[in-house]
């Protein structure tokens, strides 16, 4: 089985050597190859899917919908939107060739005035990035369905506007059914990853990644929805 | 499917008018303002470096 997704799947955390692709791996007795990747954006995820097809089970966490992945050195351009265009949070700035956070940025001032060039220039848009996930979601749908492999896939957190943009969006449609928590935002009876996971399954407070409990839960949570798809 | 997105709306609808606390844009928010954040690792806590850097650029 192949897996992907961002540090929600790779799980970089400190003494987390599983994430819950190694679990759920476990559990269903399977060879696995997890391309989850800290800091990843979902061109990336996408990617590393099509990429790797030769498998027998797709599983994949969608990361956010604001990052934006690169060939040269996989950077990512994440919040440009919620930071009202005026400076990018350089601290969520990610290497996702090696997950690595902080002095990657401090190398890299090249990133935050690419994101002051495209804020400025209007190239940022937040309903546009939902559509080009929701569309990487439904093309990766359809490629699993024509190879027939069994797919999984959900969204690990979301943008609170995901329902307002996704409702007069048809392809957010042929998701229903076939991703899990659809239509992901709990304001119209969906969920996400995130909203699955209790207080005491995050790293801390203030630190909301999984910790090998909330780990071992998402393994579970995807270990039902094996079994219905398998049935 | 025009059904379906009909009932969408209208929970989408009544949720404005009842809003839930909801988790904004949960994932990868950090508070760095707490005291358990100089437990971190080193390279961990470089990204309260770069919100420092952040703050520097917006009041220069």
């Amino acid at each position: 089985m192949i897996t992907s997704g961002c540090s929600f799947t790779e799980s970089v955390r400190e003494n987390q050597e599983k994430s819950w692709a190694d679990y759920l791996a476990e559990k269903l007795n399977k060879k696995l190859v997890n391309y989850g990747k800290g800091g990843s954006g979902n061109e990336y995820i996408y990617n590393s899917i099509v990429d790797n097809l030769d498998t027998d089970l797709v599983v994949v966490m969608w990361s956010g919908f604001d990052r934006w992945d690169f060939h040269w050195g996989s950077f990512e351009l994440p919040y440009l939107i919620e930071d009202g265009g005026t400076m990018p949070r350089k601290d969520e700035l990610v290497n996702t060739s090696t997950g690595e956070f902080a002095n990657t940025y401090i190398a890299n001032e090249s990133i935050a005035e690419l994101s002051k060039v495209m804020l400025k220039n209007n190239l940022v848009n937040r309903d546009y990035q939902i559509k080009k996930t929701i569309r990487w979601m439904v093309s990766l749908q359809h490629i699993c369905e024509q190879k027939n492999i069994p797919l999984i896939q959900c969204l690990g957190f979301l943008d609170y506007e995901l329902a307002k943009t996704c409702l007069d969006y048809n392809p957010f449609y042929e998701l229903e059914n076939k991703s899990l928590g659809w239509p992901f935002s709990k304001r119209i009876g969906g969920f996400t990853i995130m909203d699955k996971l209790r207080k005491e399954m995050f790293v801390s407070d203030f630190d909301q990644h999984p910790n090998h409990k909330g780990h071992k839960y998402i393994s579970e949570v995807f270990y039902d929805e094996y079994k219905k798809i398998s049935a | 499917m025009n059904i379906k997105r009909l009932v969408l709306k209208f929970r989408l609808f009544v949720s404005s008018i009842f809003p839930k606390k909801e988790q904004k844009e949960m994932g990868f928010i950090y508070e760095f303002d707490d005291e358990r954040f100089k437990k971190l690792p080193l390279d961990e806590q470089g990204v309260q470096v770069q919100k420092n850097w952040n703050k520097y650029m917006e009041d220069k």
